[in-house]
């Protein structure tokens, strides 16, 4: 099993930047169908970046010995579905650490509306005395555009300033690291096979 | 970008813009753009009114982030729309009565008999 690495998953989605950028790569069967088949049961989903941040989760964990994934976030196609995740695990935040899954607020909606990795916190401050403060993340995103836009179409770095004051949140999906316990299970398995064999 | 005056330079100069997010305001902006103009016309007939108020307005679609919104959809235009009307409604408010409070103190202080006089 391997233990739950912001950096495994900034470093697998760092390298599918560029995916969507050729038209190809929307066709049926083309990667991105691939993608939201595989974690969504359904091909091309309406919007694509949790589906590609559930991929790139996924396979970043994946234990080839084991045979599985220590990736703690089941089936979640939309931001709004892994908000309803998070807050059910007590892992929403109002700041971003490296790694975490920004969610992306929309006061029309009153959902969040997207989601990506947050790569780096670039800076920190606070607007017109609200009493939250907005932060300026680098992130990993997809379905966007090279302005951080909705439904853009492509995988891409993105520089862009969220905040708690506007609605938006971080999913700390580290925090859901099981590693310790699944040592300490296997400790105790291990113990109770030496109690038996003395 | 607005003929006369140029709102993002003043967003730029005020440091506010970070990242990818004045691609967004400027990709955004030719969509309000008219009725921006439109509006700030029908609130005041003076150029430089009118001026600030798109000033108010460009800054009104910076804060509330275009990147939030989906603007290939009519409610969502529509709704940015309403955002920015309201802002420049709500300014021209603000400037009116802060203009007739002046002539109204400039009015008293006129009438009120002057010291040692």
């Amino acid at each position: 099993m391997i233990r739950l690495t912001p950096r495994l998953l900034i470093a697998t989605a760092g390298a599918l930047v560029g995916l969507g950028a050729s038209s190809r790569d929307h066709q049926p069967g083309g990667p991105i169908d691939q993608i939201c088949l595989a974690q969504t049961s359904q091909p091309h989903h309406a919007t694509w970046d949790v589906p590609l941040i559930q991929h790139c989760g996924y396979w970043a964990h994946f234990d080839y010995r084991a045979e599985q994934s220590a990736w703690p976030i089941p089936t979640a196609s939309t931001a709004a579905e892994l908000a309803t995740f998070g807050l059910a695990r007590g892992v929403i935040h109002e700041s971003p650490a490296e790694g975490d899954i920004f969610l992306q607020y929309s006061p029309k909606e009153r959902s969040f509306v997207h989601a990506g990795i947050v790569a780096s916190v670039t800076g920190t401050g606070r607007l017109n005395l609200q009493t939250l403060p907005y932060f300026d993340v680098a992130s990993i995103e997809g379905d966007t555009d090279p302005s951080g836009g909705l439904h853009g179409g492509s995988m891409r770095h993105v520089v862009r300033r969220l905040s708690p004051a506007d609605g938006d949140r971080f999913l700390r999906w580290s925090d859901l690291d099981e590693y310790d316990h699944y040592l300490a299970a296997g400790a105790a398995a291990y113990a109770a096979s030496q109690r038996r064999s003395v | 970008m607005p003929a006369r005056s140029d709102p993002s330079r003043l967003l730029r100069d005020m440091g506010q813009f970070r990242g990818d997010a004045h691609r967004a305001v400027e990709a955004a902006w030719p969509l309000f753009q008219q009725g921006v103009r439109r509006t700030a016309r029908r609130l005041s007939a003076a150029p430089d009114d009118q001026d600030d108020l798109e000033q108010e307005a460009y800054i009104e679609l910076w804060r509330c982030d275009p990147t939030r919104y989906d603007l290939t959809r009519k409610e969502d235009v529509d709704y940015v729309a309403r955002l920015l009307s309201n802002r420049m409604w709500h300014a021209w408010g603000e400037k009116d009565f802060r203009s007739r409070a002046q002539s109204s103190i400039a009015e008293l202080s006129s009438s009120l008999p002057r010291a040692g006089g």
